[in-house]
């Protein structure tokens, strides 16, 4: 079986409503999706994304915010400056909706049209299931972080959630269980995530910042 | 009272006259007798009602119209009728109860119908006793219905009329059946169904005294006389289209009040899923042109019976049904339906599409549960589905000529799919009072056929091109909400929008394996590309979430899409099961089919 599935633009706004302003907007721009499975019982999942951006909200006035890029992935260095330096302002709406308030940019707006036409794919994922391993690969190319520790500690906060497992009833569920962990197969986990080129940048209220550029390397073997 | 009054008039306006005239007569006697009001509505309730029965006569006034009398009258009544099969292992038992056969010939029609008033089948087994099929609720069923008592459970009347008849001359009908199939409860017990439908088939199959070369003969033999068969009726075809005539029909009516379902674990025999199909009606004409099927379906419920997640070990009592499908509760029918067949050999076939399908689908809702979802779909893959009749009574026996034919020369289906206002709901527990709803505002399924050769090998040449059927699905201003029962509220979670997917299938996949594998040589298990290829497009999408909502969605995630009760060691289907209990004789047989 082959699958493969285009999304145009998914965006996700986490709001925060002790002060009635999003607190994050992540945002993934034509995400490639393909699956193929073989009669050897493989999984193939690549995922492939043309930009990924996390924001954050700044207020500017009364309902007014201002949104400013704190990571990003895009295909090319010229969007990629031009996304990060660009402040859009929305203005918020009833219902938790962000309705731009259109500014004139001429020159974002032509370097951002530029790059759209670039097809490369600066961010994939790519997943191979088999009987005995499963292996994962993170390929990020010309990565940007802007660490506002507050912002992420605050999405972190937001975010960090792990549901309680549910509670069972069954009185010698505990013995079954442990019986059917026994018999299902040990399986491996790979995962190996590779980031060329990035700038991690610690803004400051001061004249300069730190900017740390480097490639990683992560591994992981369980 | 309670005698049948038989009148003969005329004409069809003598007989509304006639009518009138006793309705006014019952209104001025209700007005004179007062007291007598009831006996009279009774009298009216006899004369307008089905007790009156009217012998029209043609509605032409010529005085050499036939008279319709009846000539002929025959009733056979079987107060019970008991089969008993024995297979090695069990007895299989069909009990039937009043069986009652009537044949009416009149001058102009006759009349045969045939009523069953009751059927049952009993197994018995390693010395247990258990009952598969009933026109009574079963008593094991976790699941009440409130379906009352059957007092008919089958009823057949055919009625054919003669050329001279007015109905027949008239519309061209030339006969009319009518079936009605009242509630039936079934235990779909996998390995005791496939051991009946099995023993059964080999009974029929002539004690299976055939060897393959004599079945291969007579099925070349078969083909060639239905080539005749096709010659001839394609010319009647074609000079009943010419004459311009109505063609001659005959018009089926089919009900069936209900049919309940109880899936069955094999084995362990835990009855985890029932499913109730009420009030399934269709109207069936059939012609020498085509066949036309008009139907509609009031509701199918599928009902999740295992208590998931707190999933039962056993057949103890029920403590949570959960209803994974089912209709809005609003709406009259959940399915409605219109397919034209024609036959292969019409002259007149657009685009070599055989059958026409126009199918709507009303407001149907689904509650998603991923484990217990996925569960009925292996079931049913496994046990349902692969139980291919057709291919029991008649295993493929094709030449390689034949099948060359069958592929060269086809026809398809123009089908076309609307599901109006679907709702799919997502909670975390089945306990919930909210949930997650997509509101999908319409879905449309089209199908198409293509032809290429990407699935077939270079350097095959006894194929041109290979046949694939690709369905357009297209989903309509879909839109996330988050929905309160006890308040009655909405809160939309995410922004309006499409998706569109292409799911391309290979058509004739065995024909294609077989000419492949004669051609090629080829020893490889697939010799082709028959996978499936599903394309899909999604839209921009918006989703909006507060720390609540967050948690929901995740609660959602963990507990229903990936939450595990770890219960697959009995919840899990094995195919080949049935196949290890079914008779030894078929373990002799060097017989591949599925179970």
């Amino acid at each position: 079986m082959k699958f493969n599935l285009l999304f145009d633009t998914m965006k996700l706004t986490l709001w925060d409503e002790t002060t009635d302003l999003p607190l994050t907007r992540a945002q993934v721009v034509e995400m490639f999706l393909e699956f193929s499975a073989s009669e050897k019982r493989e999984k193939l999942i690549d995922i492939k994304f043309r930009e990924v951006q996390l924001f954050k909200y700044v207020n500017v006035g009364e309902k007014e915010v201002s949104e400013v890029s704190i990571f990003n992935v895009t295909t090319s260095s010229e969007e990629r400056s031009a996304a990060m330096t660009r402040r859009r302002k929305f203005s918020v709406e009833e219902g938790w909706n962000l309705e731009e308030i259109p500014q004139s940019s001429q020159k974002l707006e032509i370097e951002l049209k530029k790059s759209q036409q670039s097809k490369s794919k600066n961010c994939k994922v790519e997943i191979k299931i088999d009987e005995l391993v499963t292996a994962m690969m993170v390929e990020l190319q010309d990565l940007r972080v802007m660490v506002h520790v507050n912002e992420l500690l605050r999405i972190l906060e937001f975010v960090n959630y792990v549901p309680e497992p549910l509670i069972v009833q069954d009185g010698d569920f505990e013995q079954r269980l442990i019986g059917v962990k026994e018999l299902r197969e040990p399986k491996s986990l790979e995962v190996i995530v590779i980031a060329k080129n990035n700038s991690i940048c610690i803004p400051s209220p001061m004249e300069h910042c730190l900017i740390i550029q480097s490639t990683s390397f992560f591994n992981l073997n369980r | 009272m309670g005698e049948r009054v038989y009148l003969t008039l005329a004409e069809r306006v003598e007989f509304e006259e006639f009518s009138a005239l006793m309705k006014e007569s019952i209104a001025l006697g209700r007005k004179m007798l007062g007291e007598h009001k009831q006996k009279i509505a009774l009298a009216k309730q006899e004369i307008t009602h089905e007790e009156t029965v009217i012998q029209k006569l043609p509605t032409t006034k010529g005085s050499s119209a036939l008279e319709n009398k009846l000539s002929f009258e025959a009733q056979i009544e079987i107060p019970s009728v008991e089969l008993e099969l024995k297979t090695q292992q069990s007895k299989f038992n069909a009990k039937l109860g009043k069986i009652e056969l009537r044949n009416a010939s009149k001058t102009l029609q006759s009349d045969l119908s045939f009523s069953i008033d009751s059927f049952e089948v009993n197994v018995s087994k390693n010395k247990l006793f258990q009952t598969i099929v009933s026109s009574e609720a079963l008593k094991e069923s976790k699941m009440r219905y409130s379906e009352q008592h059957n007092t008919q459970l089958f009823r057949f009347s055919f009625t054919t009329y003669l050329p001279e008849h007015p109905t027949s001359r008239d519309s061209g009908c030339n006969g009319h059946i009518e079936v009605v199939f009242n509630s039936l409860f079934v235990a779909w017990k996998p390995i005791l169904i496939s051991e009946l439908l099995y023993t059964v088939t080999d009974t029929l199959d002539g004690s299976g005294g055939d060897s393959n070369a004599q079945k291969i003969q007579v099925s070349i033999n078969d083909e060639k006389n239905n080539e005749l068969i096709n010659h001839k009726k394609a010319k009647e075809l074609a000079k009943a289209l010419q004459s311009e005539t109505p063609l001659e029909f005959t018009s089926m009516n089919i009900t069936i009040v209900g049919l309940f379902i109880s899936l069955y674990t094999p084995k362990t025999e835990i009855e985890m899923t029932s499913i109730s199909l009420r009030n399934l009606s269709f109207g069936l004409d059939s012609s020498i042109e085509k066949s036309q099927i008009k139907g509609s379906l009031e509701n199918l419920i599928v009902a999740d019976l295992t208590d998931y997640p707190y999933t039962i070990s056993d057949n103890k009592e029920l403590s949570n049904m959960n209803e994974l499908f089912s209709a809005d509760k609003s709406e009259k029918s959940i399915l409605e339906f219109n397919l034209i067949l024609y036959p292969d050999y019409h002259p007149h076939l657009v685009d070599r599409k055989s059958m026409v399908a126009r199918i709507e689908l009303n407001s149907i809702v689904v509650n998603y549960m991923q484990q217990p979802v996925l569960r009925i779909i292996d079931y049913a893959t496994n046990y349902f589905l692969n139980i291919d009749l057709t291919q029991l009574m008649a295993p493929d026996n094709r030449t390689l000529q034949q099948i060359r034919q069958a592929v060269t020369n086809p026809t398809f289906n123009d089908i076309k799919i609307t599901v109006k206002h679907p709702k799919i709901r997502i909670r975390a527990h089945p306990s919930l009072s909210h949930w997650l709803e997509l509101d999908i505002a319409q879905i449309r399924v089209e199908n198409e056929i293509v032809t290429h050769r990407k699935r077939l090998p270079e350097n095959a040449k006894s194929i041109g091109m290979a046949y694939n059927e690709c369905y357009k699905i297209e989903l309509r201003s879909a839109v996330m909400n988050k929905v309160f029962r006890d308040k009655d509220e909405k809160i939309t979670v995410s922004s309006q929008f499409d998706l569109v997917l292409d799911f391309e299938r290979c058509l004739f996949c065995v024909e294609y394996e077989k000419l492949l594998r004669d051609e090629l040589k080829a020893k490889d298990r697939f010799p082709f590309d028959d996978s499936f290829v599903i394309n899909g497009y999604l839209g921009t999408v918006e989703l909006k979430f507060n720390r609540q909502y967050y948690v929901e969605v995740f609660d959602v995630i963990f507990h229903n899409i990936l939450n595990d009760d770890f219960k697959d060691y009995i919840y899990c289907f094995n195919p080949s099961l049935l196949k290890e209990e079914l008779p030894i004789m078929r373990w002799a047989s060097q017989d591949e089919r599925a179970g």
